[in-house]
C-alpha cells in the first residue's frame, strides 16, 4: 500500500447513481458484487470511459440526504481475487498524475457502469451490443 | 354363393360424399356381385371401405389407434360427417345405409348420428344422438320387422362379423404391415394369429367343452372327498379330506370373488372410455395441456441452463474484455527487459574500454590483443584522460538509468500481468449462448400462451370430472391387475389342493363303499375321460383346420405369387408362424420378398375367411399397395373370378379404369369411379360397367 493510498484510503467507490445498475447487474449475473464491478472495470479500461471523481453526482440516497459514492469493496480485495490493474494503469499511461490505483479504478469503474447503462446492457438479449462496441472480442465466425 | 351379400350402400353427408344418398349397389345379374371402385387419392376410396366399418360397428379404427370423431369440432383431421354439412344449420346429421341379404332374407341396416332435437344448432359431439335401425325387408307388412335397437349390435357380431375379425375382412393394403406382424410376429409365437383362426372355426366351443368337462371332473372329486371322509374310520384321513375340501372352497371363493372383480372393473373401465369417449375434446385439451406443460418444463429446465452459462462466461468475461490491454502491457515489459539488457551490454562494453585506457595510460600491454605499449607522452595521457572521463559518465549515466525498473520490480510485473493474462481472446460462446437464450424465451413465450388459450377453453367442471375419471380408470386397472394376479395365484392353490384330494381319494372302488361312493367315483371318471376326449378332439380339430387354412392359402398363394414356380406353398409353424416353402425335398423356409410376404398374407386372409364360419364379403382398400404390376395383375385375376363377393378400391396407379373395365368388367356387377365436384371437396360416383339388377 503506497502513501497515496494511505492518505486517500483503499476502500473502492463508484458514482452512487449507478448503485441500483449495479445492484441489479451483481444480483442477475454474478456469484458476489465485487466480480460485477470487476466487469464494469474492465470495460471502463478497455472501452476508455472513465468518470473523473469530480463529475460525479452521487444523487441523495439516504434518509438524511447525504451525497456520498458507493463503497463496493477494496484494493486489496480487487488485487487478491483478480489482479493487480495498478500494473495495467502503469504499463498503459491511464494513472492520472497524483492518482493511486484506488483512484484509477474508482473512475473506470464508474465509467464502465456508465457504458453498460448506456448500452442496456443488463437487459436480456443485448449482451449483443458487445460486439456493436468491441469487434475486436469476436472471430468472423460470431453470430 | 355367399351366405352373406352386400346389395348396396347408401351414404348421406359421409365423410367427402356431401348431402345423398350416394349409392353402390353391388347385386349384379348371373351372380356377379363383386366390384371395383376406382379413384385418385383423397377422392372418398377410404370413406367408402370405412363407412362398412362404422354401419357395423358405429367406430371408424385411425391407423394410428383411437377413433375417428364425429364431427369436425372434435376431430379436425377428416370427421365422419361432411365438414361442409356441419357448417349447415339443417344439414347437420350423417348416415350409412347397408342392403344385404344374409342366409336367404333381406336386410337393411341403418345407422347415423343426428341432433338430439329438431331444429337443435350442433356445435359439438355431444349434440347428436345415434340412430340404429336392423330392417327385415322379407315382408314389409310384419310388425316385427324391426329388430330391437339394444339387440342390433350383438346380432351383428354373432351372424354377421364379430368385431375382432373384421381386419380379415376389411382389409387395408396400407395396414400390410400390420398384416406381415400378424403372420410372421417379431417376438414370440404366432399366438395373434392362432386366437383369430380359433376363432374364425369356433374352436372355443370345443375347447369349453374340455374345460367344463375339466370341471366337472374337479367337482365330482371333491363330492367324493367328502363322501368318503363321512365313511372312513381313518379320523386322521377324515380330517385331512375336510381340511383339503374347505382349501379348494376358500381357494374357490376367492377365485370367484378375484373374477368378478376383474369383470367388474372391466365393465366399470368399458363404461369409463365410452365417457370419456363422449368427452373427447375435452380429453384432447387436456392432452394438449399435459403436453404443453412437459414442454414448458423442459424448456425452462434449459432456459435456466442457459442462463447458467452466461453467468459463467460473464465471470470471467472481464479477462478477455481485457484481452488486448494485458497483451499490450506484457509487449510494454518486454521492451523494458530487451531495454535493460541493451542497457546491460553497453555498460560491459564501456567498462572494457574504460580498463584498457586505464592500462594505457599505465603503460601496461593491450587488453585485446596484448601487444606492448609505451607509456603515454603528456599529450597522449591528456587525451586518454579525457577519454577516461567520458566513458566513466557515460557508465555513470547508464547506470543511473537502470536502476528502475529493478529485477525484482520486473518479476513482480510478470507476474501479477501472468494473473491478468487468458487464453480466452473472443466472446463468441457468451453472444451464441445468449441468442439461444433468447430463443428458447420466446419459445416458452408461446408455449405459455398456448397453454393459456387451452386453459380459457376449459370448462372447469368438465376438466375436473374427466381428471376424476381418468383416475378412476388408473385405479380401476390397477385393481383389475391385482385381481389377475390373484386369481392366476389361486388357479396355482387350487391345482395343489386338488392334487391332494385327489390322491387321498383315489383308492379304487372297493366291496364295502357305499352307493354314493360309488356314483361319484364313475361320474368322475367319465368327466375325466370325457375332458380327454373333447381336448384330444380339440387337437385334432386344431391340427385338421390348421391344415385346411394351410392348403387353401397355399393354394390362393399359389394363384397370386408372380414366383410361384420356386415356391412349394406356405407352411403354418407349429408355434402359428407362416413361411413360404421353397421347391426343395423336402421344402425349405424361403425368405421370400416383401412383394411375396403380401401375396401371403392376402392368401392366408383369404383361406381363414374361407374356413371360418363368417361368409362375408372381402373388401379390400388399395389392394395392389406394395406389389409390383405382375403380381398385382395375378392378385386381381384371382379374386375377380371367384365366387365370393369381393369389392376392391384401387387408386389409380394400382389399377386403371379403363384397364380394369376391359379385363374384368364382364365379373363383375359394377365398376364405379370416384370424383370430385367441380368447385367443391365434395365425392360424386359415376357408374362405369353396369350389370346390375336394379337399375340405379
Amino acid at each position: 500500500m503506497t502513501g497515496d493510498e494511505e492518505n486517500e484510503g483503499t476502500g473502492l467507490e463508484f458514482d452512487n447513481q449507478y448503485k441500483k445498475l449495479y445492484d441489479d447487474l451483481a444480483k442477475k449475473h454474478f456469484k458476489n458484487k465485487i466480480s460485477a464491478a470487476v466487469f464494469a472495470l474492465s470495460l471502463g479500461i478497455a472501452k476508455n470511459w472513465r468518470v473523473p471523481r469530480d463529475e460525479w453526482k452521487n444523487p441523495k440516497l439516504r434518509e438524511d440526504g447525504t451525497r456520498r459514492p458507493h463503497h463496493f469493496g477494496t484494493v486489496q480485495q480487487v488485487t487478491d481475487g483478480f489482479g493487480d490493474f495498478g500494473i495495467v494503469f502503469d504499463a498503459l499511461g491511464l494513472r492520472k498524475e497524483g492518482h493511486n490505483t484506488k483512484m484509477t479504478i474508482d473512475e473506470f469503474v464508474t465509467g464502465g457502469l456508465k457504458f453498460i447503462k448506456h448500452h442496456g446492457l443488463i437487459e436480456d438479449g443485448n449482451l449483443m451490443e458487445l460486439k456493436t462496441e468491441m469487434p475486436n472480442l469476436f472471430s468472423d465466425n460470431a453470430v | 354363393m355367399s351366405l352373406l351379400l352386400i346389395k348396396r350402400i347408401e351414404v348421406v353427408n359421409w365423410q367427402g360424399y356431401y348431402g345423398g344418398p350416394h349409392e353402390f349397389d353391388f347385386e349384379g345379374t348371373n351372380g356377379r356381385n363383386s366390384s371395383i371402385v376406382y379413384a385418385d387419392n383423397g377422392l372418398g376410396k377410404t370413406a367408402l371401405w370405412e363407412s362398412i366399418e362404422f354401419v357395423l360397428f358405429n367406430t371408424v379404427t385411425k391407423k394410428n389407434g383411437g377413433s375417428k370423431g364425429l364431427v369436425a369440432q372434435e376431430s379436425a383431421d377428416k370427421p365422419l360427417m361432411n365438414v361442409d354439412a356441419f357448417a349447415e344449420k339443417d344439414n347437420q346429421y350423417f348416415s350409412v345405409t347397408l342392403y344385404f341379404k344374409h342366409e336367404g332374407t333381406d336386410y337393411r341396416l341403418l345407422r347415423g348420428w343426428y341432433p338430439k332435437a329438431k331444429n337443435m344448432s350442433v356445435t359439438s359431439n355431444v349434440d347428436l344422438k345415434r340412430v340404429l335401425e336392423l330392417e327385415d325387408l322379407t315382408d314389409r307388412n310384419n310388425p316385427n320387422r324391426h329388430i330391437d335397437e339394444k339387440k342390433i349390435d350383438k346380432w351383428i357380431d354373432d351372424n354377421l362379423l364379430p368385431r375382432k375379425l373384421r381386419q380379415f375382412f376389411l382389409f387395408d393394403g396400407t395396414r400390410l404391415e400390420e398384416y406381415e406382424k400378424l403372420m410372421n410376429p417379431d417376438s414370440g409365437p404366432g399366438e395373434e394369429l392362432k386366437k383369430a383362426i380359433e376363432a374364425l372355426i369356433r374352436l372355443p366351443i370345443l375347447s369349453n367343452g374340455a374345460q367344463l368337462f375339466d370341471e366337472l371332473d374337479h367337482s365330482y372329486a371333491t363330492k367324493l372327498g367328502i363322501a368318503r371322509a363321512n365313511e372312513t374310520d381313518d379320523k386322521l384321513l377324515r380330517a385331512k379330506i375336510l381340511e383339503c375340501k374347505a382349501d379348494i372352497e376358500t381357494t374357490e371363493k376367492e377365485m370367484k370373488q378375484d373374477l368378478d372383480t376383474v369383470n367388474k372393473c372391466t365393465k366399470d373401465i368399458q363404461a369409463i372410455d365410452d365417457w370419456l369417449k363422449v368427452q373427447k375434446p375435452t380429453a384432447d385439451i387436456q392432452a394438449e395441456l399435459e403436453r404443453l406443460r412437459r414442454d414448458k418444463e423442459t424448456q425452462t429446465k434449459e432456459e435456466k441452463r442457459l442462463k447458467n452459462e452466461i453467468d459463467s462466461l460473464l465471470e470471467n468475461a472481464w479477462k478477455t474484455i481485457l484481452y488486448d490491454q494485458i497483451h499490450e502491457c506484457q509487449h510494454q515489459l518486454d521492451i523494458e527487459l530487451r531495454t535493460q539488457q541493451d542497457r546491460r551490454e553497453k555498460t560491459g562494453i564501456l567498462k572494457t574500454k574504460l580498463e584498457d585506457v586505464n592500462r594505457h595510460l599505465a603503460g601496461e600491454p593491450c587488453t585485446l590483443c596484448g601487444t606492448q605499449r609505451k607509456p603515454p607522452s603528456a599529450k597522449e595521457k591528456k587525451a586518454l584522460t579525457e577519454q577516461q572521463d567520458g566513458l566513466l559518465n557515460n557508465i555513470d549515466k547508464i547506470e543511473e538509468e537502470s536502476k528502475y525498473p529493478t529485477a525484482e520490480e520486473i518479476t513482480r510485473r510478470q507476474q501479477a500481468l501472468r494473473k491478468l493474462v487468458t487464453d480466452s481472446q473472443y466472446l463468441n460462446t457468451l453472444i451464441s449462448t445468449e441468442n439461444e437464450r433468447e430463443k428458447v424465451k420466446k419459445l416458452l413465450k408461446n408455449i405459455e400462451r398456448d397453454i393459456r388459450i387451452k386453459e380459457d377453453a376449459l370448462d372447469d367442471d368438465l376438466d375436473a370430472l374427466v381428471r376424476e375419471k381418468k383416475a378412476q380408470r388408473d385405479q380401476l386397472i390397477e385393481a383389475r391387475g391385482a385381481a389377475k394376479t390373484g386369481h392366476s395365484n389361486c388357479k396355482v392353490a387350487l391345482d395343489f389342493h386338488r392334487g391332494v384330494l385327489s390322491t387321498l381319494t383315489s383308492t379304487p372302488i372297493a366291496e364295502g363303499d357305499s352307493l354314493i361312493v360309488r356314483k361319484h367315483t364313475q361320474s368322475q371318471s367319465i368327466c375325466a375321460a370325457l375332458a380327454t376326449v373333447f381336448q384330444r378332439t380339440t387337437d385334432e380339430f386344431r391340427q385338421e383346420v390348421v391344415m385346411f387354412v394351410e392348403e387353401e392359402a397355399s393354394r390362393t398363394f399359389m394363384g397370386v405369387s408372380n414366383n410361384s414356380e420356386n415356391y412349394s406353398g406356405l407352411k403354418i409353424t407349429e408355434d402359428f408362424n407362416v413361411d413360404i416353402m421353397d421347391k426343395h425335398d423336402p421344402p425349405r423356409r424361403d425368405a421370400g420378398s416383401q412383394a411375396q410376404s403380401i401375396a401371403m398374407a392376402y392368401s392366408m386372409l383369404d383361406s381363414l375367411a374361407k374356413c371360418s364360419d363368417f361368409d362375408f364379403p372381402m373388401i379390400v382398400d388399395t389392394p395392389g399397395r406394395g406389389m409390383g404390376s405382375r403380381m398385382a395383375e395375378a392378385v386381381w385375376d384371382y379374386f375377380m373370378k371367384t365366387d365370393r363377393q369381393v369389392i376392391f378400391l384401387p387408386y389409380d396407379k394400382e389399377l386403371k379404369p379403363e384397364e380394369g373395365d376391359s379385363l374384368y368388367g364382364d365379373y363383375l356387377a359394377a365398376t364405379y369411379e370416384l370424383e370430385k365436384v367441380e368447385g367443391k371437396n365434395h365425392t360424386e360416383i359415376r357408374l362405369r360397367r353396369n350389370n346390375l339388377e336394379r337399375m340405379i
